[in-house]
């Protein structure tokens, strides 16, 4: 890496046109040099995807943890009996109409991520392995990342119950559904385990939203609540509003 | 062109936040953020998008904000609230015309080329041809490995912020240091990436 700390001064600094004759030249005599500015402009590619990934976690989990109602700026009303008595009448009806309205199934299944699918916890073992590992970039909001080692983990033990659920939420969490459902299916698979394969099935459905996923998603709740899998309470709460 | 003197007290200090760099320019990012965040209802009202969709479409409007107002590319000729409106309506629609076509979302980051724009397009066909072999999901999971101070450091950098800044932020005693430490930590990356 003899190269780097002048690669590194050239992207940083000001770049003169002496200094970018030289390096222009370098580029094209030197295969080597040009090997490590290509590894160093990728390796910022990447440096700032995390670092946006990382502000995205942050701000889902400043979107997460909002205060239930939003702080509007009002003006003073004035004359207040009247604006009292219209906002009164206006929050009854919405009231009513949010009371007799259930919720649509994408806001159930939106609700189950924001509370379930956020945080996948942490190990108190103490040990750092790899599933914890996977487990602590989840949680960063890294998600392709704990994919990509959710992913070598089940290449080396596919039967791995942990690792495939955590490829199938990683790939959840990147709307990448057909993917999603595929890790889902190979775990509901695993009949001699408990674990929540089916329901994950569903519930990806429900996000996809394609033609046919809602019938789809409907008949894999009413699996889990008739076979006893996990995921059952919810999934009866859920086909209660269907 | 500068017409602060028009904007809203709020968002003159969110702006100065954001331009001062350093701890300020995230408490600037969050105050950004939260103050807005009520258009992801707005997304989800006006256009057919689910929750997690319009929190996307609002992430990546807060993204390219942040990084048109850090640039200095953000004119002041509206509040903040008119502008980053419009820049979520667009975010909005192109969400929908990749949802309709199939395509997944993507933030963007700098292209490598325009990273080179000083030098000649025949010394930028050399490194991007390169950079077309190169494995970004290998590196990123070499990143993992690197510890955290690490990733930090080297994300914060690529970021924008100064070695004086980073100093600042992650308490190291001059910014030299940080450069020392960054560049060996790029060493690192290197080597458990291309062994070689």
């Amino acid at each position: 890496m003899k190269h780097l700390e002048y690669i590194d001064d050239y992207f940083k600094g000001a770049q003169t046109g002496t200094l970018n004759r030289q390096f222009e030249q370098r580029l094209l005599d030197d295969p080597a040099f040009a090997e490590e500015v290509a590894f160093y402009l990728t390796a910022q590619r990447v440096f700032q995807q995390q670092a946006r990934d990382e502000k995205v976690a942050r701000f889902r989990k400043l979107y997460v943890e909002r205060p239930a109602t939003p702080v509007v700026a009002m003006k003073q009303p004035r004359r207040a009996w009247y604006y009292v008595a219209a906002a009164a009448v206006v929050i009854g009806i919405i009231f009513t109409v949010t009371l007799l309205s259930p919720p649509s199934k994408q806001q159930l299944a939106d609700r189950y991520i924001r509370q379930e699918l956020s945080d996948l916890g942490i190990s108190m073992s103490g040990t750092v392995d790899s599933i914890e590992l996977v487990r602590t970039l989840y949680n960063k909001g890294k998600f392709s990342e704990a994919l990509g080692i959710s992913e070598a983990i089940i290449n080396r033990s596919p039967a791995n119950l942990k690792a495939l659920e955590y490829a199938g939420v990683s790939n959840l969490r990147l709307q990448q559904y057909d993917r999603a459902l595929a890790w889902f299916k190979q775990m509901a698979a695993h009949k001699g385990y408990s674990n929540k394969g089916t329901f994950y099935q569903a519930l990806t459905l429900i996000k996809r939203d394609k033609p046919g996923d809602l019938p789809q998603a409907k008949i894999l709740l009413e699996q889990v609540v008739h076979e006893d899998l996990e995921g059952r309470e919810i999934a009866r709460e859920w086909l209660a509003k269907w | 062109m500068n017409e602060s003197k028009h904007l809203p007290a709020a968002d003159l200090r969110i702006l100065e936040n954001l331009t001062r760099g350093g701890i300020d320019r995230r408490k600037g990012e969050e105050e950004l953020f939260t103050t807005y965040m009520y258009f992801i209802q707005e997304g989800m009202r006006k256009y057919p998008l689910s929750e997690d969709e319009s929190f996307d479409a609002f992430s990546d409007t807060i993204l390219s904000a942040i990084d048109k107002i850090t640039d200095g590319s953000f004119e002041r000729a509206s509040s903040l609230k008119t502008w980053l409106y419009k820049i979520f309506q667009n975010k909005c629609v192109d969400l929908l015309r990749k949802k309709t076509t199939n395509k997944n979302k993507v933030h963007q980051t700098v292209s490598i080329t325009d990273m080179l724009m000083h030098v000649s397009d025949a010394a930028k066909s050399v490194v991007q041809k390169l950079a077309d072999q190169a494995d970004e999901q290998l590196l990123k999971r070499r990143l993992a490995e690197v510890g955290d101070t690490c990733q930090q450091l080297l994300q914060l950098s690529a970021e924008g912020h100064t070695d004086k800044e980073i100093a600042a932020l992650m308490e190291y005693k001059t910014a030299d240091v940080v450069k020392t430490s960054r560049l060996r930590c790029l060493e690192k990356l290197r080597r458990l990436y291309n062994p070689t």
